[in-house]
């Protein structure tokens, strides 16, 4: 038997460079990443988040006389801080570029770009891909911008907007609220809401980029109202209104009339009472739910377990609200 | 046109041994037009093949010779001094390769203050320059049309001048001892490879040709155990060949050493047959890598 010593790469070293190997080998050519001058890179005039502050006003200041005053105050801070981040530890993650002419054309990373500048950056990182398709363009502008929490409704409806008419456009089949919600990701109800505003009409849209209306569940329900008069009425009403409407409690409030719709004031609810027998609540649900209206709903209700009344109930609660919606939808007033 | 680059930060593996041993078998076995280049401010490649003088400004400096094209009486060269060195690419001056004994081989040598001063730039603006400087230059028509082989020498560091060559290089070769220590240098290497993988377009990528085994002992084990352990962890990267240590290697790279390369010994040379080995295999590493360079 032997006895001799045998020697090895110790192991951390031994991973590192099969990782390492391995990392490079899969990537080689998919990631180009590089310097690159900031001369050299334009922010995508298209990309729906744009910025409300110009360049020149970074460099110079505001005046307190600009309407727009508070929101660029509020983004100049915000960019002020990613420059001092950048300055301090630079661009962690590369602004992402294509080739366009001359220039390089930013796909993400606008924010970064325009922090690089202030912070007094010659060149940033960059990774330099191929012109994306448009849809894809589009729809990744969407994911990054929908991380962000300050983006307002009529930023996300324009880039909704191109993204719908990238799809159209690239024989991805029919742009449904299906299609929509697989490709984003978001709950039925979301795509549903994000799927009306798509189709609303000018009136709507107007008030979505006057900054009136900021909040989907409301721009929905506009859109979704029957009856012209008391649509019309709601408009104009926030048209005049100086802030922007959260709401439509307020107008009602306000007007002093029958409810746009029939839910009941806040806070108030209806108690539908107590079943002890699972069975009869199972039959309940089924009745209920076989509604046609509630087509839209099912799939949502299909894993139900009936031997837990935790669970029942749970699901008479979402049930509820899917009635709510869907009624609300379809019947108004 | 190829470009290989032999690299590791950590000294004494053998780079400059290695640079040699390519540069000599490309132009003496190949008959192929090769220039070489130093980028090391330490200049051992360079004396190999050129009579570098002392830095008058600085003792442990090495600068190259008068050029034998000078001509200090001629109008053409009144703003040069008369010597030339890569460093120049650096500074913005012009470039003028020396003859060397071998008459396909002409080299390009170190100038230590300049390399020294190009290593230590730490502006961004200017690190980036440097980056580039090597890339440019080896880009130029005269380059281009003049040489089949580019081979570099670089120094034992990963600071700005390396980074320029591996940007420059179509291949890069990593000669090392199998030893604990230098297999950090070659990981070193690996993730430089990869960074430089990962900044480049798909019709110009950076072909790693691997490991070369240096002062291999055959007797020990220690040699023997990290090779099989490295060639583990990247079966595709490290060299059959193995250089072993010997003497003759060490002697003929002493200055007036006779024969002045290998590959002018006698044929049944054992260490020449090594050597003729090794650079062979390297050669069809490098082959197997089609590159647009080639065309
Ligand atoms: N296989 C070998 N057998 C014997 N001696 C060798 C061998 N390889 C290199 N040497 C000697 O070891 C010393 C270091 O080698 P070399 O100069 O090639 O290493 P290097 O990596 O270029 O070093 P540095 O990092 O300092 O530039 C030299 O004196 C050289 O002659
Ligand atoms: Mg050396």
């Amino acid at each position: 038997m032997s006895t001799k010593k045998r020697f090895s790469i110790a192991p951390d070293l031994a991973s590192g460079i099969r990782n390492t190997i391995q990392s490079a080998s899969t990537n080689q050519g998919q990631l180009h990443y590089d310097m690159m001058s900031l001369d050299a890179i334009q922010p995508d005039p298209e990309n729906p988040r744009k910025l409300s502050i110009s360049h020149n006003e970074m460099v110079h200041g505001l005046l307190p006389t600009d309407p727009d005053y508070q929101k660029k105050i509020k983004e100049r801070d915000a960019l002020n801080e990613l420059s001092e981040s950048i300055k301090r530890i630079g661009i962690r993650n590369a602004i992402e570029v294509y080739k366009d002419g001359l220039k390089y054309r930013i796909v993400t990373g606008e924010r970064r770009y325009w922090a690089a500048m202030l912070a007094g950056q010659k060149s940033v990182p960059v990774r330099i891909s191929p012109k994306p398709e448009e849809f894809n363009l589009r729809y990744t502008q969407w994911v990054e911008n929908i991380n962000r929490q300050d983006l307002s409704l009529a930023e996300k409806l324009n880039n909704l907007i191109l993204i719908s008419e990238a799809h159209k456009s690239s024989n991805r089949g029919e742009f449904s609220e299906q299609a929509l919600q697989n490709l984003l990701g978001i709950s039925t109800i979301q795509a549903y809401r994000y799927f009306a505003l798509l189709n609303a009409d000018d009136k709507v849209i107007q008030l979505v980029n006057l900054g009136k209306i900021n909040n989907l569940k409301l721009a929905q329900e506009l859109c979704a109202m029957k009856d012209q008069g008391a649509r019309n009425q709601v408009i104009s009403w926030i048209r005049s209104s100086k802030d922007e409407v959260t709401s439509l409690v307020s107008f009602k409030e306000s007007a002093g009339k029958k409810a746009a719709s029939s839910t009941l004031s806040a806070g108030r609810s209806i108690s539908l009472g107590k079943i002890n027998n699972a069975q009869v609540a199972k039959k309940l649900f089924e009745i209920v739910l076989s509604d046609i209206k509630l087509d839209k709903y099912r799939h949502e209700f299909k894993n139900i377990d009936w031997s837990s009344s935790k669970a029942i109930t749970k699901a008479f609660k979402s049930l509820f609200k899917s009635i709510e919606l869907a009624l609300s939808v379809e019947d108004p007033v | 046109m190829r470009i290989i680059a032999v690299v590791n930060n950590k000294g004494g593996v053998g780079k400059t041994t290695t640079s040699r041993f390519l540069a000599e078998y490309f132009s003496i076995v190949k008959n192929e037009r090769v220039l070489a280049l130093d980028m090391d401010p330490q200049a051992n490649f360079s004396n190999r093949y050129l009579k570098m003088e002392i830095d008058p400004y600085q003792q442990e400096g090495r600068i190259p010779p008068i050029h034998s094209n000078y001509d200090p009486s001629s109008p053409e060269d009144k703003d040069w001094d008369g010597r030339s060195s890569i460093a120049g690419i650096f500074f913005g001056e012009m470039v003028f390769p020396y003859a060397t004994y071998i008459p396909t081989l002409e080299i390009s040598p170190s100038h230590s203050s300049k390399l020294l001063l190009a290593e230590a730039v730490t502006r961004e603006e200017v690190v980036q320059k440097v980056y580039d400087q090597l890339s440019k230059f080896l880009a130029l028509d005269d380059v281009k049309d003049s040489y089949d082989k580019i081979i570099i020498d670089t120094p034992p560091s990963k600071g700005p001048v390396t980074i320029s060559v591996v940007r420059a290089a179509t291949d890069i070769l990593i000669p090392s001892i199998m030893e604990p220590q230098p297999m950090e240098g070659i990981y070193g290497m690996i993730h430089l490879w990869k960074s430089e993988t990962l900044r480049r377009p798909k019709n110009n990528p950076l072909n790693l040709l691997g490991v070369l085994p240096n002062s291999f002992d055959r007797r020990g084990i220690i040699h023997k155990d990290h090779y099989d352990s490295l060639k583990n962890e990247m079966p595709d990267y490290v060299l059959e060949s193995k250089i072993g240590r010997r003497l003759i290697y060490a002697e003929a790279d002493a200055e007036g050493a006779a024969p002045p390369s290998i590959f002018m010994y006698p044929e049944k040379n054992i260490a020449r047959q090594e050597i003729l080995i090794a650079c062979q295999e390297i050669h069809e590493r490098m082959n197997a890598h089609v590159n647009q360079e080639t065309f």
